[in-house]
């Protein structure tokens, strides 16, 4: 094999850059809200269906999604850009979305960044949530008949830090869903 | 003789016509007589190798992936960096030694490896990514290695991954394209052309595929309100193969007949099992035009004597406008494809002609891949079908190897 020029370590070394750095980017970014995000509880719905190429997942939506606001905060051009919401917590442990806004919160990191659709029927922001929990495919089915047998006790556990939102697990009755057998 | 030597002799007995050295009819007798010495690189047995080591690795992944519960997370994501340090050491061979082999087996094998990274990272971490987002971005990173390559075949797996995100894009995240991501799909194609015309001035092809290129894309902005964005692209790629297939000794209209049957076919294999873009393209303005252009090629041209996949794609399009069950439609396709596929490795077999049987191997395999990643079938029998499948391909390999004696070229 011959010996590579200047000029072409420079292109492998770029490409490197390029292939390796996303993916580690995306890996930082979610570890970091892993390790340092504020904990929060939503209750979710959830069903079974299947990605063609990251296999089953459990499709999950936010119960509490909706923030009050009297009048759309942006105007229609920009309606489908990205908000910034607070999270609360309720009396029993609970998370909602508190408030939302169009600027960043400077007095909390706890808050998350995402796109909401206004409605004026009810005056409300819907808020974008997460929707995939990926999981086994052997258990992925299991999983949904256990949740739909406890659906009261179900809920999400997430972190959320300077805008990001990562999903820890699915839990029912306390347990993680994925333990379940 | 490959094909740069050969392109070398043409050039040079172009400039032999020029100073009225040899008359033009010479000039066609030699360029002929060459031709057939051109030996192609991408012979039956590399092709067919490269397939079986594709299958027989996506088999290892899929076992993991049938174990990945027991994975602890730190080692999944090592796991799944391992396609990527693959592709990396293939591309310091590609960079080191410019082997067309190895290009090519770094072409199919790149996309597919940045694909699993990435899929398995937004597993692991439960990212909120749609599928036509983890597709973008994985184009973002098989760009640079379109362009270090640059061969046909990365740059078609580069289209045909565009094509696909461009209808995941509408289908599932009811997103239209944006102009911009329109443009940066479509800008390989230019830039591919325009490298090319610089680096070999005397190329008129080049300059000339760079301009018609150029021309497609300027309507494509201006018509964006006519067209959808997802159908302009495919437009774009079939109207660049077909640029390719003007300067080839093929009958022009035979060869866009068939390009626009194989394209077609693929891409209705994909949606026969999505009932939403069934619907989709039903009514579609694409199934409109493939028609009407199918109709004013065939009455130009005559070509229905010479392309007999012209009667395939009518049926096919007119199946897709009669209110047939789902069901019937989607098994009709795909034995269809699968039919098409080894008629045409029958055929290519038959007139030793390799080109013929590479497209109907590669028809079968999109095929496969399609059907298997789209299946519910349980991890460990995907696993062991894709052992079986890439096995056959590497013993046919060997078998077609023997039969050769050796001459691997021919």
């Amino acid at each position: 094999m011959n010996k590579l020029t200047q000029r072409q370590i420079f292109v492998y070394i770029a490409l490197l850059m390029i292939l390796f750095c996303i993916p580690i980017y995306i890996i930082i970014t979610n570890t970091q809200t892993l390790k340092d995000g504020e904990e929060f509880l939503f209750k979710v719905a959830a069903y079974d269906p299947y990605d063609m190429f990251r296999g089953n997942y459990l499709d999950i939506s936010f119960e509490e999604n909706q923030v009050y606001s009297y009048n759309p905060i942006k105007p229609n051009s920009e309606m489908n850009s990205s908000y910034y919401v607070k999270i609360g917590k309720k009396s029993d442990g609970f998370a909602y979305f508190q408030s939302i806004s169009d600027t960043k919160p400077t007095e909390t990191s706890s808050y998350y960044k995402t796109k909401a659709y206004y409605s004026r029927v009810n005056n409300t922001y819907t808020i974008e949530t997460p929707t995939r929990y990926y999981m086994n495919e052997k258990k992925s089915l299991r999983a949904e008949t256990i949740y739909q047998e406890n659906i009261e006790n179900a809920y999400v556990k997430i972190r959320v830090k300077d805008g990001k939102m990562v999903i820890l697990g699915i839990y029912v009755n306390g347990i993680l869903i994925d333990t379940i057998e | 003789m490959n094909n740069k030597e050969y392109n070398f002799l043409r050039l040079k007995l172009s400039e032999l016509v020029n100073n009225s050295i040899i008359s033009r009819e010479q000039y066609v007798e030699a360029d002929k007589h060459f031709y057939n010495y051109r030996k192609d690189k991408t012979s039956l047995v590399t092709i067919f190798t490269a397939i079986g080591v594709l299958l027989i690795a996506l088999s290892i992944i899929t076992v993991f992936a049938f174990n990945w519960d027991t994975i602890p997370k730190g080692v999944k994501v090592l796991i799944s960096f391992i396609p990527l340090i693959i592709t990396s050491v293939m591309m310091y061979r590609c960079i080191a030694t410019k082997e067309d082999k190895i290009s090519l087996y770094t072409s199919i094998f790149a996309p597919l490896s940045i694909i699993a990274t990435n899929s398995l990272i937004t597993q692991i971490f439960h990212i909120q990514m749609e599928i036509a987002e983890m597709f973008f971005i994985s184009m973002v990173m098989f760009l640079p290695i379109v362009f270090i390559l640059r061969n046909h075949m990365s740059l078609l797996i580069y289209g045909f991954c565009t094509i696909i995100y461009a209808m995941t894009i509408n289908t599932f995240s009811g997103e239209d394209l944006t102009l911009l991501k329109t443009i940066f799909l479509a800008l390989p194609l230019f830039i591919y052309n325009f490298i090319n015309y610089v680096e070999n001035k005397d190329s008129s092809k080049n300059m000339l595929m760079w301009l018609i290129n150029t021309i497609i894309l300027s309507i494509v902005l201006f018509s964006k309100e006519v067209l959808r964005p997802d159908v302009t692209i495919i437009y774009i790629y079939l109207l660049h193969l077909i640029t390719i297939k003007l300067f080839e000794k093929e009958n022009v209209i035979s060869s866009v007949l068939r390009l626009m049957f194989i394209l077609y076919l693929i891409i209705s294999c994909i949606s026969s099992d999505m009932l939403g873009y069934i619907e989709y393209m039903k009514f579609g303005t694409d199934t409109l035009i493939l028609s009407l252009t199918a109709a004013i090629f065939i009455y130009l041209s005559k070509a229905y004597k010479d392309v007999k996949e012209i009667f395939i794609l009518i049926f096919v399009l007119l199946i897709q406008y009669t209110k047939m069950d789902l069901e019937l439609l989607f098994i009709l396709i795909n034995i269809l494809t699968i039919a098409y596929g080894v008629y045409k490795i029958i055929d290519g077999n038959h007139k030793n002609v390799y080109g013929k049987v590479m497209q109907g191997v590669a028809i079968i395999l999109i095929l496969i891949m399609i059907r298997f990643m789209n299946s519910d079938l349980d991890f460990l029998s995907k696993s062991i079908m894709f052992l079986i499948t890439g096995s056959s391909f590497i013993i046919s390999a060997n078998v077609i190897k023997k039969r050769l004696g050796g001459n691997i070229n021919e």
